[in-house]
């Protein structure tokens, strides 16, 4: 615990510090990575086991997504109202 | 005075209504923002009828009047509380120590237990909690590769934000999200 404390200020000192790993975690998934980044973050990663586990969880939030709008797409309603449509029409006619 | 324009407006309501309102639905998720943006439409139609001239297919046009106010409505969110990027730094509050590393919790082994976890009835609840706890933009940044199916480059565009306001924007949101799962379901399983 102790030692992985050090490891972890002395990764701090050389390079990145986890909330800096998950951003360029996050970043890579959108946008390409410049070679420093990639460098840093595989050399992070590699030593820290709380960012390796980021990641599986960061594609386990995407699949999450995924699943979340596709049941909100098969949710969607196909049709306005007929009382709502009366509605426009009331309001176009009053102008 | 403009009982023909009326007609005319009346009778687009009920012949394109609906196929506006699925497609502003579509792009919002939201009933009551949907039905608004249709009602927009169809006043704004009627304002400019007289620019209509048939050039098009009232269809398109129509369609074309609703698309310009679905962009408003993307950009308007994504540019919304801005400054809640700042605020990032409380609502991660507990997660990195002072240092910004991890401050390990327990809950990481339960992430991945349960492959059919997708499956659970209960974890989606809790997802769909976890989603409208975040701050509407950041939502919306998550949201958007779903819900407008596009590139990242393309997706800026839209938004009219940079692509690492984009990233930052995605990467708050699913630290707010893990952190949300993790009280609300990783610790009680």
């Amino acid at each position: 615990m102790v030692l992985e404390s050090m490891m972890r200020r002395l990764m701090n000192l050389l390079m990145l510090s986890c909330k800096q790993a998950t951003a360029l975690i996050e970043k890579k998934k959108l946008v390409p990575l410049s070679k420093p980044e990639q460098l840093q973050l595989t050399v992070h990663t590699k030593m820290c086991k709380a960012c390796s586990t980021y990641s599986v969880q960061s594609d386990i939030m995407d699949k999450s997504l995924q699943q979340f709008w596709n049941q909100k797409k098969s949710e969607e309603k196909n049709s306005l109202s007929e009382s709502s449509k009366q509605k426009i029409i009331d309001q176009i006619k009053k102008m | 005075m403009n009982s023909d324009s009326q007609i005319t407006i009346s009778t687009w309501v009920n012949l394109y209504g609906d196929e506006l309102y699925s497609w502003a639905f579509h792009k919002t998720k939201k009933v009551e923002m949907a039905e608004d943006m249709v009602q927009e439409t169809f006043i704004k139609a009627f304002n400019a009828l007289a620019s209509f001239q048939e050039k098009s297919s009232p269809k398109t046009w129509l369609f074309r009047i609703l698309n310009n106010l679905i962009t408003d409505y993307y950009r308007k969110s994504a540019k919304q509380k801005t400054s809640s990027l700042d605020d990032a730094e409380e609502l991660t509050n507990g997660m990195f120590d002072s240092m910004d590393n991890w401050q390990v919790n327990g809950f990481e082994d339960f992430w991945t237990k349960d492959e059919n976890v997708f499956d659970d009835i209960d974890f989606n609840q809790v997802f769909d909690l976890c989603m409208s706890d975040l701050p509407d933009n950041w939502r919306l940044a998550v949201s958007a590769k779903y819900l407008l199916h596009k590139e990242t480059v393309e997706i800026c565009q839209e938004l009219e934000i940079t692509a690492s306001n984009y990233w930052q924007m995605v990467h708050r949101a699913k630290l707010m999200l893990k952190k949300c799962l993790e009280t609300k379901w990783f610790s009680k399983v």
